[in-house]
């Protein structure tokens, strides 16, 4: 059943950051986009790389082993070799907490 | 046997604490010191080696892991065993010839037809074989087939291993019926770690099925296990076995058979548990004869994620290997089937296949395959060949026209698919076991 869960605090992440949370094997990504917060699963959909480990512009994530680009705000694939987007996740912000919706 | 408790920290204290603790002779203890040595040097695999690229291990944290659970007393006989054990122990149809039963380290049960033992067939834990069978173990343990310093993990199981099945066949003798080990995950954020090593002896005989269990499928767990099989000049060894693990296992697994001359190999595995497992399983055919027959089955589901990385190594004339890997995959489970056949220089007339076939029956389910040949000789026949696909719909449509439901028509598919590889366990027990298993999670 899907809950909500924190991964982070409001605050922790400056614009144009990331950071990288595992929640019991499953990873995913958090972007700060002009205070903005959006989460996406950090798995490459072509390739199954960590996208976090990829560089951060403006609202686009590149992977690190081939180079495609995904929209971190909708979770689309910008560019090839990736064609399937990645998962993105609600945000909430609960107090401090930055909190996502996942079923674990 | 003394009881190892409240050590649940990876240390070199704790390693001294398990080897006192069995009483081992000193070469078993400095075995498992230098393992721990090289545990500490080792580097864990990244995403950076070619083996685990696909394997995304951030999220495993040994330390959450108590790296020695409590050992259960032994009991005396099968109706003493935890009630949840009967329906693995049961294999229908099948008689056995002898059952090892293992549970978070400790070995509860053990039993073997006395005319098996009479013909010298040695079928017991791992800690016993250390001290009463130590020419045989120091010879084969953690040395060719898995050497300790493979990787990270191997160090760590060297160090760690608690819990084995060791079993040696003499020479000539021939096991007419399987031998059966089943190793259970009982304890709450436990480490397994066991270790299976088998010795065929020459021109011997033997089957043996191996199954792995947890207590239930939400036990979270680590599994660190290590398979080593040696097949002496023309021995036969049939090795079938069945990864069923919690749904919270993290799991990894070495494992490996070394073949001599005129030896036959037949070696089935069934994965089907954990949330996620890697598994190398290799063969190396290292003398002229001898032959090897690999037979995998994937199921995963859910979010597992199931890793195999196979290697058949040919380092000899005149030798053959054959492999047939099927999976499937539902919801946002991965599968990943790596495999490599090496035929080195030396390996002339050498014959070698590999096949694999994945069926995606959910659209965010995932295959990848790679199967790759490094063919270093000139003259010999070599073929490999990949398929992934999703269920034909035409098919389903069909079996649908003929009364059945959609559900059914799937099921009805996946067990055609399965069933050329499920037969090749050639133990009725076995082979009904995974039918039901597959058939439970459609």
């Amino acid at each position: 059943m899907a809950e909500w869960v924190k991964i982070a605090e409001v605050g922790e992440l400056a614009p144009g950051e990331k950071k990288q949370v595992d929640l019991d094997g499953l990873e995913v990504a958090l972007f700060n986009v002009d205070g903005e917060y959006h989460v996406i699963e950090d798995v490459c959909t072509h390739d199954g790389a960590p996208l976090a480990h990829g560089k951060f512009a403006g609202k686009e994530i590149s992977c690190p082993r081939h180079g495609a680009r995904f929209d971190v705000c909708t979770g689309a694939a910008l560019c090839m070799p990736a064609i399937e987007p990645v998962d993105t996740y609600e945000v909430k912000i609960d107090g401090n907490d930055i909190c996502i919706e996942v079923d674990l | 046997m003394a009881v190892v408790t409240n050590t649940s920290d990876l240390s070199a204290e704790a390693v001294e604490a398990l080897s006192a603790s069995k009483n081992e002779p000193a070469w078993m203890r400095d075995k498992r010191r230098a393992a721990w040595q090289l545990s500490r040097e080792l580097p864990m695999p990244t995403d950076t080696d070619e083996a685990w690229r696909r394997t995304d291990l951030r999220g495993l944290d040994l330390g959450q892991y108590a790296a020695m659970p409590s050992q259960a007393e032994t009991v005396s006989d099968r109706e003493q065993l935890p009630a949840y054990l009967a329906p693995h122990l049961a294999m229908p149809e099948t008689t056995v010839g002898g059952v090892m039963v293992h549970q978070d380290g400790s070995a509860l049960w053990q039993t073997m037809e006395t005319d098996l033992a009479a013909q010298g067939v040695i079928f017991c834990d791992l800690d016993t074989a250390v001290q009463q069978h130590a020419a045989l173990v120091e010879e084969h343990f953690m040395t060719e087939a898995v050497p300790v310093d493979t990787d990270a993990f191997t160090a760590l199981h060297g160090a760690l291993w608690q819990g084995g099945v060791f079993l040696y066949v003499p020479k000539g003798v021939q096991v007419q019926v399987p031998l059966q080990a089943l190793t259970a995950h009982a304890a709450a954020s436990g480490m397994v770690q066991p270790h299976l090593l088998l010795v065929a002896d020459a021109q011997s005989d033997v089957t043996l099925v191996d199954e792995q269990v947890s207590q239930s499928t939400d036990l979270a767990g680590f599994h660190n296990g290590v398979v080593e099989l040696y097949l002496k000049r023309g021995a036969r060894a049939t090795y079938l076995q069945i990864q069923n693990w919690s749904r919270r296992v993290w799991g990894i697994s070495h494992q490996r058979a070394v073949l001599d001359a005129d030896s036959q190999l037949h070696w089935a595995a069934a994965g089907l548990g954990s949330r996620l497992h890697w598994t190398a399983q290799d063969v190396w055919l290292r003398a002229p004869g001898s032959n090897s027959k690999l037979f995998g089955l994937t199921f995963g589901d859910g979010r597992q994620h199931l890793d195999y990385q196979t290697r058949q190594d040919h380092t000899a004339p005149h030798t053959e290997s054959d492999l047939l890997f099927k999976g499937v995959v539902l919801d946002r489970a991965r599968t990943v089937f790596r495999g490599v056949l090496h035929l080195r220089k030396e390996a002339q007339q050498t014959n070698a296949y590999q096949a694999t076939h994945s069926l995606l029956l959910s659209p965010r389910a995932r295959a990848d395959a790679l199967p790759i040949l490094e063919i270093e000789a000139d003259d010999v026949r070599c073929k490999h060949g990949s398929t992934t696909g999703r269920v034909d719909e035409e098919q389903i449509f069909y079996l649908m026209s003929r009364g059945l439901s959609r559900q059914d028509a799937q099921r009805l598919i996946v067990q055609g698919f399965f069933e050329t590889v499920i037969t090749e366990f050639p133990v009725e027990g076995v082979q009904e076991k995974i039918r039901l298993a597959v058939e439970d999670r459609i």
